[in-house]
Protein backbone atom coordinates (compact mmCIF):
# COMPACT_ATOMS: atom_id res chain seq x y z
CA UNK A 1 0.00 0.00 0.00
CA UNK A 2 1.62 3.83 -0.96
CA UNK A 3 1.31 7.12 0.72
CA UNK A 4 0.01 9.95 -1.12
CA UNK A 5 1.51 13.29 -0.41
CA UNK A 6 -0.12 15.71 -1.73
CA UNK A 7 1.07 19.74 -2.27
CA UNK A 8 0.93 22.25 -4.02
CA UNK A 9 4.81 23.19 -3.33
CA UNK A 10 7.35 20.83 -4.71
CA UNK A 11 9.85 22.18 -1.94
CA UNK A 12 7.16 20.36 0.15
CA UNK A 13 6.41 17.30 -1.22
CA UNK A 14 10.12 16.72 -1.52
CA UNK A 15 10.79 17.36 2.56
CA UNK A 16 7.40 15.14 3.14
CA UNK A 17 9.35 12.33 1.81
CA UNK A 18 12.45 12.83 3.60
CA UNK A 19 11.38 13.05 6.37
CA UNK A 20 8.69 9.76 5.97
CA UNK A 21 12.00 8.20 4.75
CA UNK A 22 13.83 9.09 7.91
CA UNK A 23 10.94 8.55 9.90
CA UNK A 24 11.11 4.64 8.75
CA UNK A 25 8.10 4.70 6.29
CA UNK A 26 9.57 2.70 3.42
CA UNK A 27 6.23 2.25 1.70
CA UNK A 28 5.92 2.96 -1.86
CA UNK A 29 5.61 7.18 -1.71
CA UNK A 30 3.10 8.87 -4.36
CA UNK A 31 2.92 12.50 -4.96
CA UNK A 32 -0.20 15.02 -5.87
CA UNK A 33 0.03 18.78 -6.28
CA UNK A 34 -3.42 19.38 -6.29
CA UNK A 35 -6.64 17.58 -5.54
CA UNK A 36 -7.18 16.98 -8.48
CA UNK A 37 -4.48 14.82 -9.09
CA UNK A 38 -4.26 13.39 -5.34
CA UNK A 39 -8.42 12.46 -6.06
CA UNK A 40 -6.48 10.06 -9.34
CA UNK A 41 -4.23 8.80 -7.02
CA UNK A 42 -6.82 7.68 -4.57
CA UNK A 43 -8.99 6.11 -7.73
CA UNK A 44 -6.22 4.27 -8.07
CA UNK A 45 -7.07 2.00 -4.55
CA UNK A 46 -3.66 1.85 -4.00
CA UNK A 47 -3.36 4.88 -1.54
CA UNK A 48 -3.92 3.48 2.52
CA UNK A 49 -2.60 7.36 3.81
CA UNK A 50 -3.08 10.90 2.50
CA UNK A 51 -1.01 13.49 3.94
CA UNK A 52 -2.16 16.84 2.83
CA UNK A 53 -1.85 20.15 2.93
CA UNK A 54 -4.53 22.34 4.06
CA UNK A 55 -3.77 25.57 1.96
CA UNK A 56 -3.76 24.81 -2.06
CA UNK A 57 -5.25 26.62 -4.81
CA UNK A 58 -8.69 25.17 -6.98
CA UNK A 59 -9.14 22.65 -4.15
CA UNK A 60 -7.92 22.98 -0.71
CA UNK A 61 -7.11 19.81 1.73
CA UNK A 62 -10.63 20.41 3.14
CA UNK A 63 -12.39 20.45 0.03
CA UNK A 64 -10.35 17.50 -0.67
CA UNK A 65 -11.14 15.58 2.19
CA UNK A 66 -14.85 16.29 1.75
CA UNK A 67 -14.97 15.11 -1.80
CA UNK A 68 -13.47 11.64 -0.66
CA UNK A 69 -16.01 11.28 1.07
CA UNK A 70 -18.59 12.63 -1.27
CA UNK A 71 -17.22 9.89 -3.20
CA UNK A 72 -17.02 6.93 -0.54
CA UNK A 73 -13.60 6.34 -1.02
CA UNK A 74 -12.37 5.30 3.01
CA UNK A 75 -9.07 6.16 3.15
CA UNK A 76 -6.79 7.11 6.25
CA UNK A 77 -6.77 10.91 5.93
CA UNK A 78 -4.42 13.71 7.74
CA UNK A 79 -3.33 17.27 7.18
CA UNK A 80 0.77 18.66 7.28
CA UNK A 81 0.58 22.28 7.33
CA UNK A 82 1.93 25.10 8.73
CA UNK A 83 -1.63 26.33 9.90
CA UNK A 84 -1.75 26.15 13.51
CA UNK A 85 -4.54 27.95 14.69
CA UNK A 86 -7.38 25.72 17.16
CA UNK A 87 -10.07 26.41 15.30
CA UNK A 88 -8.47 24.94 11.29
CA UNK A 89 -7.13 22.14 13.94
CA UNK A 90 -11.27 21.76 15.49
CA UNK A 91 -12.37 21.83 11.67
CA UNK A 92 -10.28 19.00 10.82
CA UNK A 93 -11.09 16.80 13.37
CA UNK A 94 -15.14 17.54 12.61
CA UNK A 95 -14.28 17.03 8.75
CA UNK A 96 -12.62 13.59 9.84
CA UNK A 97 -9.04 13.97 9.73
CA UNK A 98 -6.77 11.30 11.53
CA UNK A 99 -4.51 14.05 12.71
CA UNK A 100 -2.92 16.96 12.16
CA UNK A 101 0.99 17.35 11.63
CA UNK A 102 2.32 20.99 12.05
CA UNK A 103 5.37 22.62 10.31
CA UNK A 104 7.98 22.66 11.05
CA UNK A 105 8.25 18.91 12.16
CA UNK A 106 10.87 16.26 12.66
CA UNK A 107 10.62 12.32 11.87
CA UNK A 108 9.93 11.80 15.54
CA UNK A 109 6.72 13.87 15.40
CA UNK A 110 6.13 12.02 12.34
CA UNK A 111 6.66 8.72 14.05
CA UNK A 112 4.63 9.83 16.86
CA UNK A 113 1.65 10.74 14.74
CA UNK A 114 1.68 8.42 12.17
CA UNK A 115 2.76 4.86 13.86
CA UNK A 116 -0.10 4.50 16.06
CA UNK A 117 -2.54 5.02 12.38
CA UNK A 118 -0.56 2.84 10.01
CA UNK A 119 1.47 0.72 12.56
CA UNK A 120 4.89 -0.58 11.54
CA UNK B 1 -11.07 55.50 20.63
CA UNK B 2 -8.51 53.61 17.77
CA UNK B 3 -6.07 51.52 19.92
CA UNK B 4 -2.60 52.33 19.23
CA UNK B 5 -0.54 50.05 16.78
CA UNK B 6 2.94 48.85 19.15
CA UNK B 7 5.87 48.49 17.03
CA UNK B 8 7.08 45.33 16.92
CA UNK B 9 3.76 43.44 18.48
CA UNK B 10 4.45 39.49 18.15
CA UNK B 11 8.33 40.14 18.25
CA UNK B 12 9.00 37.43 20.76
CA UNK B 13 6.77 35.36 18.96
CA UNK B 14 8.34 35.77 15.66
CA UNK B 15 11.30 35.39 16.99
CA UNK B 16 10.42 31.78 18.65
CA UNK B 17 9.25 30.61 15.65
CA UNK B 18 11.72 31.86 13.27
CA UNK B 19 14.31 30.28 15.29
CA UNK B 20 12.54 26.93 15.85
CA UNK B 21 11.85 26.82 12.06
CA UNK B 22 15.19 27.06 10.95
CA UNK B 23 17.26 25.34 13.53
CA UNK B 24 14.67 22.17 12.84
CA UNK B 25 13.99 21.89 8.79
CA UNK B 26 17.69 23.86 7.64
CA UNK B 27 20.30 22.84 10.81
CA UNK B 28 20.93 26.66 11.15
CA UNK B 29 21.03 29.13 14.04
CA UNK B 30 19.59 32.54 13.61
CA UNK B 31 19.66 35.06 15.88
CA UNK B 32 17.68 38.84 15.86
CA UNK B 33 20.21 41.40 14.50
CA UNK B 34 19.71 45.56 13.82
CA UNK B 35 21.37 45.19 10.58
CA UNK B 36 18.56 44.93 7.62
CA UNK B 37 20.18 42.56 4.70
CA UNK B 38 21.46 45.52 2.38
CA UNK B 39 19.22 46.31 -0.59
CA UNK B 40 20.44 46.52 -4.43
CA UNK B 41 21.32 43.55 -5.06
CA UNK B 42 19.22 40.50 -6.29
CA UNK B 43 16.80 40.45 -4.20
CA UNK B 44 13.81 37.76 -3.58
CA UNK B 45 10.85 38.38 -1.29
CA UNK B 46 8.02 36.48 -0.56
CA UNK B 47 4.60 37.60 0.66
CA UNK B 48 1.89 35.39 2.68
CA UNK B 49 -1.69 37.57 2.97
CA UNK B 50 -4.03 37.31 5.86
CA UNK B 51 -7.45 38.15 5.34
CA UNK B 52 -10.76 37.96 7.58
CA UNK B 53 -11.00 39.47 11.13
CA UNK B 54 -6.91 40.70 10.70
CA UNK B 55 -6.29 41.57 7.15
CA UNK B 56 -2.46 41.75 6.46
CA UNK B 57 0.63 40.66 4.93
CA UNK B 58 3.85 38.69 6.47
CA UNK B 59 7.06 39.45 3.69
CA UNK B 60 10.52 37.67 4.29
CA UNK B 61 13.01 39.08 2.42
CA UNK B 62 16.60 38.22 1.68
CA UNK B 63 19.05 38.11 -1.22
CA UNK B 64 18.83 35.45 -3.75
CA UNK B 65 22.70 34.03 -3.22
CA UNK B 66 21.19 33.62 0.74
CA UNK B 67 17.48 31.87 -0.82
CA UNK B 68 19.88 29.53 -2.32
CA UNK B 69 21.67 28.52 0.31
CA UNK B 70 18.78 28.08 2.45
CA UNK B 71 17.05 25.95 -0.07
CA UNK B 72 20.01 23.37 -0.61
CA UNK B 73 19.83 22.95 3.53
CA UNK B 74 15.91 23.13 3.35
CA UNK B 75 15.56 20.15 0.59
CA UNK B 76 19.06 18.95 1.70
CA UNK B 77 20.30 18.88 -1.92
CA UNK B 78 23.70 20.63 -3.44
CA UNK B 79 22.39 20.31 -6.61
CA UNK B 80 20.02 23.49 -7.23
CA UNK B 81 21.53 26.40 -9.15
CA UNK B 82 21.34 30.07 -9.08
CA UNK B 83 18.06 29.98 -11.80
CA UNK B 84 16.31 26.88 -10.08
CA UNK B 85 13.02 27.18 -9.13
CA UNK B 86 13.58 25.43 -5.72
CA UNK B 87 14.64 28.85 -4.51
CA UNK B 88 11.51 31.08 -4.78
CA UNK B 89 9.75 27.30 -3.75
CA UNK B 90 11.71 27.58 -0.53
CA UNK B 91 11.50 31.25 0.24
CA UNK B 92 7.37 31.30 0.08
CA UNK B 93 7.39 27.92 2.07
CA UNK B 94 9.48 29.58 5.03
CA UNK B 95 7.33 32.38 4.59
CA UNK B 96 4.17 30.19 4.90
CA UNK B 97 5.43 28.14 7.97
CA UNK B 98 5.97 31.52 9.82
CA UNK B 99 2.30 33.11 8.70
CA UNK B 100 0.82 29.93 9.71
CA UNK B 101 2.20 30.12 13.10
CA UNK B 102 2.28 33.20 13.87
CA UNK B 103 -2.10 33.17 12.90
CA UNK B 104 -2.66 31.23 15.87
CA UNK B 105 -1.74 34.57 17.54
CA UNK B 106 -4.19 36.66 15.83
CA UNK B 107 -8.08 36.74 15.92
CA UNK B 108 -9.85 33.62 15.09
CA UNK B 109 -11.81 33.40 11.89
CA UNK B 110 -8.09 34.87 9.90
CA UNK B 111 -7.59 32.86 6.70
CA UNK B 112 -4.15 32.93 4.94
CA UNK B 113 -3.84 33.16 1.27
CA UNK B 114 -1.19 31.54 -1.09
CA UNK B 115 2.71 32.98 -0.89
CA UNK B 116 3.74 35.42 -3.96
CA UNK B 117 7.16 35.78 -4.71
CA UNK B 118 8.91 39.12 -6.01
CA UNK B 119 12.45 38.98 -7.16
CA UNK B 120 14.88 41.29 -8.86
CA UNK B 121 17.02 44.03 -8.19
CA UNK B 122 16.72 47.89 -6.76
CA UNK B 123 13.10 46.91 -5.79
CA UNK B 124 10.78 48.14 -3.00
CA UNK B 125 7.49 46.06 -1.60
CA UNK B 126 4.72 48.54 -0.41
CA UNK B 127 1.11 47.57 1.15
CA UNK B 128 -1.25 50.09 -0.03
CA UNK B 129 -2.92 50.77 3.51
CA UNK B 130 -0.62 48.89 5.47
CA UNK B 131 1.42 49.54 8.26
CA UNK B 132 4.74 47.65 9.40
CA UNK B 133 3.44 46.30 13.24
CA UNK B 134 6.61 44.17 13.49
CA UNK B 135 10.24 44.54 11.69
CA UNK B 136 12.78 42.14 12.37
CA UNK B 137 16.07 41.21 11.09
CA UNK B 138 17.73 38.05 11.45
CA UNK B 139 21.55 36.62 11.09
CA UNK B 140 22.63 33.75 9.86
CA UNK B 141 25.74 32.25 8.50
CA UNK B 142 25.07 33.15 5.53
CA UNK B 143 24.13 36.52 6.31
CA UNK B 144 20.67 38.38 7.21
CA UNK B 145 17.16 38.35 6.56
CA UNK B 146 14.04 40.53 6.77
CA UNK B 147 11.11 39.77 8.30
CA UNK B 148 8.05 42.45 8.41
CA UNK B 149 4.26 41.94 9.32
CA UNK B 150 1.95 44.44 7.95
CA UNK B 151 -1.41 45.19 9.01
CA UNK B 152 -4.17 46.59 6.84
CA UNK B 153 -6.94 48.68 7.83
CA UNK B 154 -9.55 50.59 6.39
CA UNK B 155 -8.62 54.21 6.32
CA UNK B 156 -4.96 53.23 7.50
CA UNK B 157 -2.03 55.72 5.49
CA UNK B 158 0.72 54.13 4.32
CA UNK B 159 3.46 53.97 6.78
CA UNK B 160 5.93 51.40 5.99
Amino acid sequence: MSILIVDDSKAMRMIVRRTLHQAGYHQDLKEAANGAEALQAVESGEIELVLCDWNMPEMNGLDLLAKLKTMGRTVKFGFVTSECSTDVHMLAKESGALFFITKPFTPDIFRSVLDPIIGK
Amino acid sequence: METQIVANTYQAEVDQIVAALFLSMLATEVSPTQDDPPRGDDMITSVMPFAGPWKGELLLECHRLQARCFAKRFLQTEEIDDSSDDIPSTVAELANIIAGNLKSLLPAGVSMGTPSIIEGKHYTVRICGGKTICHRAFATDVGPFLLRLIEKRENMENEQ
